[in-house]
């Protein structure tokens, strides 16, 4: 049986061996692996670029006060991320589940058309999300497009659900059950015993005690920052403010402050500002 | 000697829903390509990786065929005219004169069909127009420098991986550089039966060969036989439960498109799940999961039975079973946790929470617009007041799909009356090809709401993008409007303006202008797009209702636009050229008295006598029978008209009498205006 981190260890091992800078998580609230830099400005212009990292990934709307065994609202994304897209990458992916133990030979793997699609950053693209005996574990896409400009070289990012796939390496049915350091007894640390508590209290934060005033203000403020700093030509600390701007949005849907509509409105304008980031990124090479 | 010519693109997983297009597609395409070689059947198959397109029985060469060619004019200069016939090695008497020019029969030599292959491959790919397709990169190596360099591919459904392509049994390897791939003889299976591992690479021989070898590897390559063996795989297994499945043909081309070859695997449901409303269930199984639904054999009640059944790539196994299991039972845990948190409280209980939510930062909170929609419809106010509730339960927040659907079940669970729950679950539809059962005037009340608040406040549509999707908020009103109920939609736009004073300021006559000609340019495009009338007919009626003061009514227009239509294609010929005939006659389009004193010719006061005995109720019609009636009318003037127009000339000297002969052919022409401008319309 495979452990939480012996997992992830594995993982890295596998994309390192292949080639892969391995990257520690970016560290900012951001939504998925494909908000980090090291992928979403990556993808853009003709550089050569493969990278894995673990990215935390923060989903407040998610959160179910560690009550529900299949949601939370911080969980862990592995992403791997290879730029031109390989023409084995399918089969490398495969080896790569081999590698985290688990027998494909055994096991229903589907790859399940889904265009993935990130409103908020302007980026599309092609692909699949990688069923294993009917549930989602993988989802798999050709980026065709970030901050709405076409990709010159066609990337391939290969995000791996962590919690998912070790509820089933391990056979539990509840997130919490995970065993994150593979010991035993009184030496065992579990997925419970690591985030429990972080998932009680941001729940409480998420749903209840996140100021709806506080959060519409800085999200302006986050807007104007990346404006200006995008006039003083630093593209990087502009993307961050780009993606508080996306954390503060998601708290605010979470706090249940913005109806269907409005919320159409907010991706739009964390869209401009994303926009303008890759474009100002480009505009560098 | 007549051969099988075909090919296979191997290529990642195709989208399920774009098996079942590109078949057809595939065979519209490939016809054209291969006229000028006999050629038995043409068949295409299709499965996750491969799209194959074979042709039977094709003749070795060629037809020969003869072309005309175009020459020099005939008037050219003779080195022109030796030059052609120079060129074409004929003589002056092989010239055939046409149109002013000189032509040519020249016969084009029959070729190997096997030389014509690549570029009947080439031009078939070009030519596939998948409903969505992507680039990919590849890497082009140039032989002579010796450099690899990144490109951009030719764009496909996914990665190409392979090109097989064979005529008999002969490799004919063509070249596909936009790909960077060449033709062999090669396809890929997978190693074991049915796993996603890695594919192996296995020579063929012939088509025959390749069907076999596809057959023993677990790949149904046919797309009809693949869908019969997924129903008849489904039957076996549910075989001696007393269950079938719930019919489902869009699950089933999509389960089709999503195998090579059916493995079957039944799961239960267990039974404390089985208290869920059958749409939460469904929803799970359907959409998210992508199982079968089941019932007892002949239940038409929508209860379903306690087994699902899904689709496997492999045989099934203890491990497979559970794992299927395990992802539904968890997504029922969520559902049954959402849904005894949400029955806790009546629905009313959270009125109060809608004041928090903001539709639109310009336009309030969802609070204030139910308060909006209850002024709107009255008749339906506890419809309207419970109609947005179901947006902050649980349930709704797991499974947006359900909005409305879960707001109806509850009412339904609370005991609310039948025609409360069918609003609510009716009050989204309108778009696609859905309509409310009842509660229509509340379906309309909504829609209309969002598009007066956003039109008020200048957000619309651009080309791309319609975050807000005010479109299918038109399109909705317009179908509901035709389909189900006319109300007066003049006074609900009036009344939904004024609902909105305490938020915004506007001048309602400038908001209901907009609302009016953002719903007729929809209306436009829905005739002519959905209901495929002629576009001219189209352009007519609503140049006719822009054109007029009438009040916004979509119903009368859609009428109009089947009348005008009907009557023309059957018998309207009179009716147009009697239009044509006058129309080109008369610039000013203004009623002036007709006065019979100034008649010189007696086919005048004939036809003035026929225009007064015109039959006045024949205004007053609203339905399509009514205006074709009217139509019909129009064009029993015809004959005296001619004749008067065929004896006078309308602009002569006298100017008296030239006014008056305009002043009648107006009265004719405003009849046509009662209908629609006819000008708009092209005869054909």
């Amino acid at each position: 049986m495979s452990s939480f981190q012996q997992m992830i260890i594995d993982l890295q091992q596998f994309w390192a061996d292949y080639g892969c800078v391995i990257l520690q998580p970016y560290d900012m609230e951001v939504g998925a692996g494909t908000s980090s830099p090291a992928t979403l400005l990556r993808a853009l212009g003709p550089a050569v670029w493969n990278t894995a990292y673990v990215q935390p990934s923060r989903r407040p709307n998610d959160g179910r006060y560690g009550e529900n065994p299949n949601r939370l609202q911080q969980y862990y994304q592995f992403q791997t991320f290879i730029k031109p897209a390989p023409v084995d990458s399918q089969e490398l992916y495969l080896r790569s589940l081999e590698a985290i133990g688990l027998d494909i030979t055994q096991h229903d793997i589907r790859f399940v058309e889904d265009d993935w699609e990130n409103p908020s950053l302007g980026a599309a693209g092609l692909g699949w999300e990688v069923w294993c005996d009917g549930m989602e574990i993988t989802q798999y896409t050709y980026f065709q497009q970030v901050g709405g400009i076409e990709c010159e070289v066609v990337p391939v990012e290969i995000t791996y659900g962590l919690e998912r796939i070790a509820m089933f390496l391990q056979g539990v049915n509840n997130c919490f059950d995970i065993n994150w350091n593979g010991k035993t007894g009184d030496e065992k640390f579990s997925y419970k015993d690591v985030s429990f508590r972080q998932e009680v209290e941001f729940s409480k934060y998420n749903f209840e005690l996140a100021s709806g005033e506080l959060l519409l203000r800085h999200f302006k403020d986050f807007e104007q920052e990346c404006a200006r700093l995008l006039r003083n030509g630093v593209v990087l600390p502009a993307y961050e403010q780009c993606l508080k701007a996306n954390h503060y949005f998601n708290l605010l849907n979470a706090r249940g402050l913005i109806s269907t509509m409005e919320r159409a409105g907010y991706i739009s304008r964390v869209r401009a500002m994303a926009k303008s980031c890759c474009e100002a990124f480009l505009g560098g090479y | 000697m007549k051969q099988t010519f075909f090919f296979e693109i191997y290529s990642e997983e195709i989208p399920a829903r774009m098996q079942k297009f590109v078949i057809p597609h595939a065979k519209e395409i490939i016809e054209p390509l291969i006229s000028n070689i006999e050629h038995g059947d043409v068949s295409v198959f299709c499965a996750p990786h491969r799209l194959c397109v074979c042709v039977a029985d094709v003749e070795e060469f060629t037809q020969s065929s003869l072309v005309q060619k175009r020459g020099p004019r005939v008037d050219a200069p003779a080195a022109a005219i030796d030059g052609f016939l120079r060129a074409n090695g004929i003589a002056r008497e092989n010239l055939v004169e046409v149109n002013g020019y000189f032509f040519t029969n020249i016969t084009s030599l029959a070729v190997a069909f096997a030389d014509t292959i690549p570029e009947i491959v080439k031009s078939f790919i070009c030519a596939v127009s998948w409903p969505k397709s992507m680039h990919w990169t590849i890497s082009a190596h140039d032989d002579v420098t010796g450099v690899t360099q990144l490109r951009c591919s030719r764009s496909w459904v996914r990665p190409v991986r392979s090109l097989l392509c064979m005529l008999g049994e002969k490799c004919i390897p063509c070249r596909v550089d936009d790909w960077g791939i060449r033709a062999k003889n090669v396809t890929y299976v997978a190693s074991t039966s049915g796993a996603n591992v890695e594919k192996q690479p296995v020579a063929v021989n012939s088509l025959e060969h390749y069907l076999e070898i596809l057959a023993a590897n677990f790949v149904i390559v046919d797309y009809e036989a693949r869908q019969r063996a997924v129903v008849s795989a489904c039957q076996e297994a549910l075989n001696g439960k007393g269950v079938e499945l719930v019919p489902d043909k869009a699950l089933l081309d999509e389960i089709t498109g999503l195998v090579d070859y059916p493995f079957v695997v039944v799961g239960k449901i267990e039974d404390e799940f089985m208290h869920l409303p059958a749409d939460v269930l469904q929803t799970s199984m359907r959409v998210h999961q992508k199982y079968f639904v089941t019932r007892r054999i002949g239940d038409q009640t929508g209860s379903i039975a306690p087994y699902f059944v899904a689709i496997s790539n492999r045989p099934q196994n203890e491990i497979t079973l559970r794992g299927f299991e395990n992802v539904l039972r968890a997504r029922l845990s969520d559902a049954l946790f959402f849904y005894n948190e949400d029955l806790k409280a009546p629905l009313e209980d959270n009125l109060s929470k809608l004041d928090n939510i903001i539709f639109h930062e310009k336009l309030g909170s969802l609070g204030q617009k139910v308060k909006r929609l209850r002024r709107l419809v009255p008749d339906l106010d506890r419809s309207a007041m419970l109609c947005k509730l179901d947006l902050v339960s649980n349930m709704v927040n797991e499974f947006n799909e359900l909005q409305g659907t879960m707001g109806a079940h509850y009412a339904s669970v609370q005991g609310e009356s039948q025609d409360v729950v069918r609003a609510i679950a009716g009050h989204y539809k309108g778009h696609g090809d859905s309509l409310p059962d009842g509660g229509a005037a509340l379906a309309i009340a909504d829609k209309l709401d969002t598009l007066v608040g956003f039109l008020s406040v200048g957000i619309k549509p651009t080309s791309s993008k319609d975050p807000y999707a005010l479109r299918r908020a038109a399109l909705g009103i317009i179908r509901i409007s035709i389909n189900c109920l006319q109300l007066d939609l003049d006074a609900m736009v009036l009344a939904a303006i004024a609902g909105y004073s305490e938020i915004i300021s506007v001048n309602p006559d400038d908001v209901y202008q907009s609302v009016k000609t953002f719903i007729y340019e929809r209306l436009a495009v829905y005739l002519k797009d959905q209901e495929s009338f002629r576009y001219d007919v189209v352009q007519s009626v609503l140049d006719f209702a822009f054109s007029t003061d009438s009040s916004l009514n979509i119903k009368d227009i859609y009428v109009r636009v089947c009348a005008v239509q009907h009557y023309l294609e059957s018998d309207g010929g009179d009716f147009m050229q009697l239009f044509t005939r006058i129309n080109g006659l008369i610039r000013d389009v203004t009623a002036t008295d007709v006065d019979d004193r100034l008649f010189e010719d007696p086919t005048e006061a004939q036809a003035y006598a026929e225009l007064n005995s015109f039959p006045e109720d024949s205004f007053a019609c609203t339905n399509e029978r009514g205006y074709v009636e009217f139509m019909q009318n129009v064009s029993k003037l015809r004959p005296a008209f001619d004749h008067m127009l065929d004896a006078v000339q309308v602009n002569c000297e006298n100017l008296a009498v030239r006014k008056n002969r305009q002043a009648l052919l107006v009265r004719v022409l405003l009849l046509y205006r009662a209908i629609s401008n006819f000008s708009k319309i092209e005869i054909c």
